[in-house]
């Protein structure tokens, strides 16, 4: 895992993106943006060279979700690693966001060694 | 058939009648039948359409109370409802996550004040062990010191303690960290309870207006059909809802009006 890629994390709630940026700090990444749903986040993935994205699913303007059928179905970014954290832990979200493609799916309260295993398997496979 | 008069009567009275005074009864109705039919089925049959409006004109009253009632109930209950406490409600559930906000800030501050104090000690110990320190004296200014590797070693229980608590420390305000994310699950689902309050009041307030104009409409024009009721009521409603172009529809004062009138 590369600690000098530039992570992109998306989430409504500033408290939690302050939190993931600690965290993924702790691991070693310095090169953190953020964004505050899903459509900031698309421009954002769409003017900067972003290497992975940490993405809430509940949010304004554009849900995680729909940010995630938008990336796989850009031909730039499809191959992006798209790491869902949310507090949506039912089966039938899982398996929507396995669909539509994503890397991995953190359950929120997540703990700082739950991010760091899942990150480590995103970019070992 | 007799029999089955009868049965009926002490379905009906429930024993509270004799034999003979059932017997009495029975043959009363059939006097009674025998009687009108016979001498004047108008009377009779005036006798009952007498009897039917009498009753209906009871329960056309009983209506009109109620509505009265429900009239009066309204403009203070429901209307109070949509106007002022399920707004207030979602105003203080704002108010809660805007304070847990605050206050998660506020202990995330400390906590990356500390974070990066503890870090800054750390590094100083791992210096120590090297015998070169350097160590922050205010200002951007720094104090470099030399350590003999006789002092070095003998600090190095007590380097070795330091550093054990300062690590802890630094684990224990991450975790802090992580805890704080309690303001964004609860956050969320504060969220879901403003949306569904706010739907409530929605809903209610078009319930008030429907009602409110109906009640006017009526009071101006008794004789208004039911579906000039009902298009009365879909077009103040249209002007409440959705988008509204300048000049046009319903602004706050005139919900209020509205309301006011019912």
């Amino acid at each position: 895992m590369d600690l000098n890629m530039k992570v992109l994390i998306v989430d409504d709630f500033a408290t939690m993106r302050r939190i993931l940026k600690n965290i993924m700090k702790q691991i070693g990444f310095s090169n953190i943006s953020e964004a505050e749903n899903g459509k900031n986040a698309l421009k954002l993935l769409k003017s900067e060279p972003i290497d992975l994205v940490l993405c809430d699913w509940n949010m304004p303007e554009m849900a995680g979700i729909d940010l995630l059928n938008a990336v796989r179905g850009d031909d730039q970014l499809k191959a992006m690693p798209f790491v869902m954290v949310t507090a949506e832990a039912q089966k039938e979200n899982i398996l929507e966001a396995v669909k539509a493609g994503v890397s991995s799916y953190i359950v929120k309260p997540f703990t700082a060694e739950t991010v760091e295993e899942k990150l480590k398997k995103v970019f070992s496979s | 058939m007799k029999n089955k008069l009868k049965a009926k009567i002490v379905n009906i009275v429930d024993g509270k009648l004799t034999e003979s005074e059932m017997e009495e009864l029975i043959d009363f109705f059939k006097y009674a039948l025998i009687e009108s039919f016979d001498q004047d089925d108008e009377h009779f049959f005036k006798g009952l359409a007498y009897e039917m409006s009498s009753s209906v004109k009871d329960l056309a009253l009983m209506i009109i109370n109620f509505r009265r009632d429900l009239k009066s109930r309204i403009h203070p209950d429901i209307t109070d409802l949509t106007e002022k406490y399920i707004p207030q409600t979602a105003d203080q559930l704002e108010g809660i996550i805007e304070t847990t906000e605050q206050a998660a800030n506020k202990i995330m501050d400390n906590l990356e004040a500390m974070q990066s104090d503890y870090e800054n000690m750390a590094a100083i110990l791992a210096d120590l062990k090297t015998g070169q320190v350097s160590v922050p004296a205010g200002d951007d200014a720094v104090h470099e010191a030399q350590v003999d590797g006789e002092t070095a070693e003998t600090l190095a229980p007590l380097v070795k303690y330091l550093t054990t608590i300062i690590n802890a420390n630094i684990a224990m305000i991450a975790d802090t960290f992580i805890q704080m994310s309690f303001q964004d699950l609860t956050g969320q689902r504060i969220k879901r309870i403003m949306n569904l309050v706010s739907q409530m009041e929605s809903r209610l307030q078009r319930m008030v207006v429907s009602f409110g104009i109906k009640v006017a409409e009526k009071e101006r024009n008794p004789e208004i059909s039911d579906t000039e009721l009902a298009q009365a009521v879909a077009e103040k409603e249209s002007e409440l809802a959705g988008p509204q172009k300048a000049g046009c529809g319903l602004d706050q004062a005139g919900i209020d009006d509205l309301l006011a009138n019912i």
